[in-house]
């Protein structure tokens, strides 16, 4: 005897599906659980300080949607980026530079405008490779020393490790090891 | 040529996924298709810097290329065991509830996404670190003759804790990006998160059922200090991502007895040791229970197969930093020793993390719930356990690991407050994987799925 199908839409003996009541259902239930949550997760710091999070960083992300890298780093990273992206412009590729040290960054007599992690040689490579970085607590044992050509200054530090005099001191800078 | 190598990459991963089962469903299989495909890549890059192959974009290509070809005649010889049914991903059985929270899901991770692509790298570990280290190895094309390794230019490479010994696979994906032409190397993580939530979302539906999946994905997404760790460049969330995908599929071998599962499993725990070296606390303790099953099945195949996926990336990787010095001052503690202090300082730190909700949000707090309403089920059938001691074995594991640790470069106030907090990411998506997929959730949640059903009778 051939079987009857039963399609899974319509089994036998029971009503048709009314859909619009299913979808009337699920809306009240999608509703309901979406306002609950809503409201128990406003009662936790993390969830709207992550949501706020992504959109504010979307409403400046569509203020500024043509920025170049440059500007990115320089919105991220102030003043740290600003001042690598000088020695970067201002020297060329195989320059080998004798680099601030942690103290000329954040002099202890005067406020600086550093706020990241400048002082650190592989962070500040990040920028400045393939130019070579030379510390000052390095010039006694670094191979790279005798090879030095040009010398940062920074916070108006670092001209004594020059064996000329400059006239006009800027506050930051680089200047060649020969004028 | 940065598109197609991301291309490439990813049909690799599908390649490689595929030759494991062509079971997994077409979902799980895109999710992991990205991942994997790094996996691969870091291998052959680890590979070819030891045979001395320049890490330059033809010779990757040509390698990724030459690797998928392999992987695509292994797939014709085995052409007939065709997958038994394709299933394609359907509306069928879909709710209101469902859809809600995957247009939640779509929507956060896109502003995620373009908030990952927009910014430059800028966080300190990872400019102190793997971004640069990956950005000069696509300069120099190479990892080990890399200049910043060499001890006269960086006098300080060989001192405890140094970015000398970090495992290799964040700064050689950003090699490769870097190597390809990217500007910067921020594809990689918006991909790996976007991939991971496929991956997450599939595989969790195959417990807890697609609604369950969703709530579970969505949640993760939301975790407040994960979510803004994703769209940096650090390790850790890409850590998080196989380690905790390894131990769900661990946890699905031991629900579904499918193989593939087992064989998966060893593969993400492979590669979870590649992005931190910590992430042997994973493998250690699924690894120690998947031998207690082996031991009692009397079938050790399947656990050695997997074990072997699972051990030998960290083992190369421990070869080729041995082979080419790429060491620094030992920061462990070999010996047992007891300090109470010491002991109960990271006791305490840890405390206040797993209960800080604003970092976590609610996924320690329902983890708890819902191993309470599940504990009846737990001790009557052992629901869910291979999971919940996945998590206690390796967090036992990695208390122990943080307490045999000389902190001689930080303090250990500073290791827990930063490094930990950071660590705990893996554990997120299995607490919320448990949530949803033990017996009691999982009940709830068919019961859910059946009273919203739209397109069927109940």
């Amino acid at each position: 005897m051939k079987k009857k199908k039963h399609t899974p839409s319509q089994p036998t003996g029971q009503p048709p599906v009314n859909y619009l009541s299913r979808i009337a259902k699920n809306l009240l239930f999608a509703f309901l659980l979406g306002f609950l949550l809503f409201k128990a997760m406003e009662n936790n710091a993390g969830y709207p300080w992550a949501y706020n999070m992504l959109t504010s960083n979307m409403k400046l992300i569509r203020a500024n949607p043509h920025l170049t890298l440059k500007e990115k780093n320089e919105m991220k990273l102030g003043t740290d980026f600003a001042y690598l992206w000088f020695l970067k412009e201002a020297t060329p590729e195989n320059a080998v530079i004798l680099y601030p040290s942690t103290e000329d960054f954040y002099p202890p007599d005067k406020p600086s405008p550093f706020k990241q992690e400048v002082q650190n040689k592989i962070w500040a490579l990040r920028f400045l490779y393939p130019r070579l970085l030379v510390l000052p607590s390095e010039m006694e044992t670094s191979p790279y020393a005798p090879e030095i050509t040009h010398v940062a200054i920074v916070n108006g530090r670092g001209y004594e490790r020059l064996d000329y005099p400059v006239e006009h001191k800027q506050e930051h800078g680089i200047l060649p090891v020969k004028p | 040529m940065l598109y197609v190598g991301i291309f490439l990459t990813f049909i690799l991963g599908l390649a490689f996924v595929h030759c494991l089962s062509a079971d997994f469903s077409p979902v799980e299989k895109i999710g992991l298709a990205f991942p994997l495909g790094i996996g691969l890549l870091v291998v052959l890059m680890l590979l070819a810097d030891q045979v001395g192959i320049p890490l330059r974009p033809m010779p990757l290509l040509l390698g990724e290329a030459l690797l998928l070809t392999t992987l695509l005649l292994f797939l014709y010889g085995r052409r007939r065991n065709r997958p038994k049914e394709i299933s394609l991903p359907s509306l069928k059985n879909t709710n209101l509830v469902w859809l809600l929270f995957i247009i939640a899901v779509v929507c956060l991770e896109y502003m995620n996404f373009s908030k990952c692509l927009y910014f430059p790298p800028s966080d300190r570990d990872s400019l102190a670190g793997f971004e640069t280290i990956g950005y000069i190895v696509a300069q120099e094309h190479t990892l080990k003759g890399l200049s910043i390794f060499n001890v006269a230019y960086m006098p300080g490479i060989h001192s405890a804790a140094s970015y000398i010994t970090y495992a290799p696979l964040v700064q050689l994906s950003y090699a490769y990006v870097y190597a390809l032409g990217a500007e910067t190397s921020k594809i990689i993580p918006a991909l790996m998160y976007l991939f991971f939530l496929i991956a997450f979302y599939a595989a969790t539906s195959r417990a807890a059922g697609k609604t369950g999946a969703a709530i579970a994905t969505f949640f993760v997404l939301l975790t407040p200090e994960m979510l803004a760790f994703s769209s940096l460049s650090m390790t850790n969330v890409i850590h998080a991502i196989f380690a905790s995908l390894g131990v769900i599929y661990m946890a699905l071998w031991f629900r579904e007895r499918e193989k593939k599962d087992l064989i998966l499993c060893g593969a993400l725990l492979g590669i979870n040791t590649l992005c931190r070296t910590e992430g042997i606390v994973f493998t250690a303790a699924v690894l120690l229970l998947l031998f207690i099953d082996a031991f009692r099945r009397k079938g050790y195949k399947g656990f050695l197969q997997s074990a072997l996926l699972a051990l030998v990336p960290l083992l190369g990787w421990t070869l080729y930093t041995k082979i080419n010095g790429l060491e620094a001052e030992s920061i462990a503690i070999t010996h047992p020793f007891l300090d109470t202090e010491k002991a109960a300082t990271i006791l305490t730190h840890l405390w206040q993390l797993y209960t800080n909700t604003t970092l976590y949000g609610w996924s320690f707090a329902v983890f708890l719930l819902a191993f309470l309403v599940n504990l009846w089920f737990l001790i009557q059938r052992k629901d869910s356990l291979s999971v919940l001691l996945a998590i206690a074995l390796s967090s036992v594991f990695y208390l122990f690991i943080i307490y045999q640790i000389d902190y001689k470069w930080d303090s250990i106030e500073n290791v827990l407050l930063y490094s930990v907090k950071r660590f705990l990411f893996c554990f997120i998506p299995m607490v919320w994987y448990f949530s949803v997929s033990n017996h009691a959730s999982a009940l709830l949640f068919r019961k859910l799925e059946q009273f919203l059903r739209i397109d069927q009778a109940r």
